[in-house]
């Protein structure tokens, strides 16, 4: 009788979970504003990169280095481009 | 037989004199590109406006910095003692070649020698990189710095053959250790020069009262140089292209 019990419950919770879970839609919303700013980003970050990798290899260049065999050259970079991109927020 | 026997003491008591005699040490390093300015107005001539106007910013906003130099018999560690500056416009050339935020180990117990740079900052974790010994020229040239007999070496560029680092080190302080990765000498750096980068000694400190003791770093990757190398080649992959 227990068991029956149990099994009727068990059923009884299953049951109204799937009877409350609704179907969703996903709505694709096309905002041209939003494309346009992620657009500036993208520009804005890539002009960064060439602009922080243009003066370390004329700093390497000065120094008759090669950027890529010390390691002191990507640190530069990276503070250039990171400074750089946070003049893009 | 008595002979060999007093051969042996004589041994044994040189060997544990020779390993009694360990030497603590703290060695405060000045680094400068006060040249670097100067240097590179005489050179360049026929550059974009900007980009000679942001290095010449660029050299013209580096400050002297120190660094210090920790070691004792077992290990050394190097870090510069100032802090960078986060500053969008202003990033400091001569922070950055002294080493910047990393520190760098150098092990010399009797299983291992490896000198290890800390890096928290490029890949956003921490790693401990293996770096590989340079291969050194040693010259037979002397001068004394802040006391000490020094002898040069120099590190030449493979692809040209020119000079690349130039180091003066002193064997009266009989460790391998140096400054950064630059290590493996007959004795503890005290100067070096790259270019218009240089660092001199300016403080020496041997057998402090209280000891050095160096922990070595915890919770970093270990990892090699080529490994590093490809992982910023992941993460950079920009910087890398023609």
């Amino acid at each position: 009788m227990k068991k029956l019990i149990l099994c009727l419950v068990f059923i009884f919770t299953t049951g109204t979970n799937f009877l409350s879970a609704e179907s969703t839609e996903i709505n694709v919303v096309i905002d041209s504003e939003i494309i346009k700013i992620s657009e500036d980003d993208f520009g804005c970050a890539s002009d960064c990169v060439q602009w922080a990798k243009g003066l370390v290899f004329e700093i390497a260049d000065n120094n008759n280095d090669d950027p890529n065999d010390y390691q002191f050259y990507m640190d530069i970079y990276m503070r250039y481009y990171t400074g750089c991109l946070r003049g893009c927020e | 037989m008595k002979y060999t026997l007093n051969l042996t003491i004589v041994f044994f008591l040189s060997l544990f004199s020779a390993t009694g005699q360990s030497i603590n040490g703290k060695i405060t390093y000045l680094a400068t590109s006060k040249y670097a300015e100067s240097f590179y107005k005489k050179k360049v001539k026929k550059n974009k406006k900007e980009i000679k106007s942001n290095i010449l910013k660029l050299y013209k906003n580096s400050k002297d910095v120190y660094s210090i130099l920790e070691f004792n018999e077992n290990r050394s560690l190097y870090y510069v003692v100032d802090k960078m500056e986060i500053n969008n416009d202003n990033v400091n050339y001569t922070h950055i070649l002294a080493g910047s935020e990393k520190k760098f180990y150098t092990n010399n117990n009797l299983m291992i020698y490896q000198n290890n740079t800390l890096d928290c900052f490029l890949l956003g974790e921490c790693f401990l990189i293996e770096n590989k010994i340079p291969k050194w020229e040693l010259k037979n040239e002397a001068k004394k710095i802040q006391g000490f007999e020094c002898y040069r070496a120099v590190i030449k560029n493979p692809r040209n053959n020119k000079i690349s680092v130039e180091v003066w080190y002193t064997p009266e302080i009989p460790y391998q250790y140096g400054v950064m990765n630059y290590f493996g000498l007959p004795g503890v750096i005290l100067e070096i020069n790259r270019n218009t980068f240089s660092m001199t000694a300016i403080k020496i400190e041997l057998n402090p009262l209280e000891k050095i003791k160096i922990e070595e770093p915890k919770n970093a990757k270990k990892i090699t140089e080529k490994e590093f190398k490809e992982l910023t080649k992941k993460a950079m992959p920009e910087f890398y292209k023609n």
